[in-house]
């Protein structure tokens, strides 16, 4: 009876330190939604207002302004490239894992180290040359550079699925009668189908999320959402705005980290634990 | 048959796309930008050769020192700091009661968001006058009115809380992963001999955490080393210079005073700390799974 009592109020406190932790890493997200549903006024109160009746002025002014313009530029760019580096990418991945070349552990530490280079190395000589082919401030510009570090995540994380695939199920194929080519894709790609989706997310969130090429390569036309959200800043836009608008920005990546959840480590740690 | 693919012609249909789009894409560039550092080069001007003249100038120049400085000092607290309280959180978490799940989902959150959204939130929640955070530190007693961005060691303080507000639950979430590893029966019998904690925690679940910490140390490593959105957003590099990071500091040299070169040069010095580091992570990673 008294050991039962001990024990529930261990779980009890570890409970309530959980809790604490939790909102002390919620709050600031809740204080950005908060924000962007005050009013002006509401914003410039002290002591700052918990409970407000919220408004949606902030957001029908993002709505109606250029930032929606930033945040398709960069839904478009952030696509294209995804699309695109799947595309590329598994094909290599499933290289590495069943036809490796000779030197295949030198090639996958060159792809890998590139996804994790300073961008600013990358971008400084890409700028030299975008600007020679006239790219600058293009969508194709962007959509070029996020690919390296797209297909270099790609080619890692699905290495990692294609390689949990049983050998004997595509060896079976084999002795049907398939060509290497079947075998890829009536056999080994419908298997890794979650593994597509995950990385699929993973590239559209971190294309997304990327600030410092995008300031650097884009000016008016193919300005991103980050790139519009630190021009606010510059304009000196109010908080309700840039925090409409970031909230605008977040929610969609909020969805997407839902759904890669069970991924988390493996996308984040470049599938170095399981 | 019709249609089918040698061994041979399948592995180029593999390996070509990306092997060329990543070999124009990166090692052309990276050569051309090796080229580019040893030239006096401001875009859009002609060009001189200086040899290992950037280099010589930006390490006799205070701006590259400052710049590694503060870098380093972000790098080293914030990881530092990230792997007690990665860890703390990981124990605090490693439960199976209803309703962990969803916090430990939350708590994920902040480090898949934007590092410049992150910026932001935070810049709002320091704001001299309006901030919550001074509000709070009000309620506690504390001055109201500190002033967050005008002074370097409190620059520098609140990068660091913003850092740590991000990347503090990917730690826990590597340590989680090396917890979870341990067999039960070990942590039966560990359990069943009363055990001081310190002794529990070295024998039984400091071999499970070396590894996963370890990773997280290095890739941390790497990331803080290139910092740049949340100090952009937060300080821009002030006050004065003080917070401006390597990374800050090639994108004035290379964007706002278009010195090529220079930039080039020192873009190639954090590209090399940087592949050192990544070697190490590698080669760890690699010996786990070998």
């Amino acid at each position: 009876m008294k050991a039962k009592m001990r024990r529930s109020l261990v779980s009890g406190t570890r409970m309530a330190a959980v809790i604490l932790v939790t909102i002390v890493f919620a709050f600031p997200l809740y204080w950005l939604f908060a924000t962007s549903l005050k009013t002006r006024v509401q914003i410039f109160t002290l002591p700052p207002k918990f409970i407000f009746i919220p408004t949606l002025e902030n957001y029908i002014q993002v709505v109606n302004s250029w930032f929606m313009g930033n945040l398709l530029n960069s839904f478009l760019v952030a696509a294209v490239s995804t699309v695109f580096s799947i595309a590329v990418g598994s094909l290599a991945a499933y290289g590495f894992s069943r036809h490796p070349l000779k030197g295949s552990d030198n090639i996958l530490f060159w792809i890998l180290s590139l996804r994790m280079l300073p961008p600013i190395a990358i971008v400084l000589p890409l700028y030299v040359l975008f600007r020679t082919l006239h790219l600058l401030d293009t969508h194709l510009a962007l959509i070029l550079i996020y690919s390296i570090f797209n297909i270099s995540f790609t080619v890692w994380f699905m290495k990692g699925f294609f390689d949990e695939i049983p050998r004997d199920i595509e060896e079976s194929a084999m002795l049907d009668g398939y060509g290497p080519l079947q075998v890829f894709y009536k056999v080994a790609l419908p298997l890794v189908r979650p593994g597509l989706m995950a990385t699929a997310i993973f590239c559209l969130i971190q294309t997304l999320i990327e600030f410092l090429i995008a300031l650097i390569l884009t000016n008016r036309i193919a300005v991103t959402a980050t790139v519009g959200m630190a021009k606010f800043q510059v304009l000196g836009v109010e908080w309700g705005q840039i925090t409409a608008a970031a909230a605008i920005f977040i929610l969609p990546i909020i969805v997407f980290t839902v759904l890669v959840r069970n991924q988390l480590i493996r996308g984040m740690a470049f599938g170095g634990l399981r | 048959m019709k249609g089918k693919v040698g061994e041979r012609g399948f592995r180029l249909i593999l390996y070509l796309p990306t092997l060329i789009f990543l070999i124009l894409m990166s090692i052309f560039p990276l050569i051309f930008s090796i080229y580019i550092s040893f030239f006096d080069y401001t875009l859009g001007q002609h060009m001189s050769f200086v040899g290992f003249g950037n280099y010589g100038s930006l390490l006799a120049g205070p701006p590259f020192w400052s710049a590694l400085k503060i870098t380093l000092q972000i790098a080293a607290l914030a990881v530092t700091i990230e792997i007690f309280l990665g860890i703390f959180i990981a124990f605090l978490f490693n439960t199976q009661t209803r309703g962990v799940n969803i916090c430990r989902m939350i708590i994920f959150i902040p480090m898949m968001l934007s590092p410049l959204v992150v910026g932001f939130l935070w810049k709002h929640m320091f704001d001299a006058i309006f901030g919550i955070i001074n509000y709070f530190f009000g309620l506690l007693g504390g001055p109201e009115t500190i002033s967050w961005f005008t002074n370097v060691r409190l620059a520098l303080l609140a990068i660091v809380i913003v850092d740590l507000w991000e990347w503090t639950p990917f730690v826990a979430l590597l340590a989680t992963a090396g917890l979870q590893a341990i067999p039960p029966n070990v942590m039966e019998t560990v359990r069943l001999e009363r055990t001081s904690l310190w002794l529990r925690f070295r024998v039984l679940y400091l071999p499970y955490l070396r590894f996963p910490l370890l990773v997280a140390v290095l890739i941390r490593s790497i990331d803080t080393l290139k910092i740049f959105d949340q100090v952009y957003v937060l300080t821009g590099g002030s006050p004065g210079e003080s917070t401006v990071t390597l990374s800050m500091y090639v994108y004035r040299l290379g964007f706002n005073f278009f010195y090529t070169g220079k930039a080039a040069a020192l873009s190639w010095l954090m590209a090399l700390i940087s592949v050192g580091l990544i070697t190490i992570l590698i080669r760890v990673l690699s010996q786990k799974s070998a």
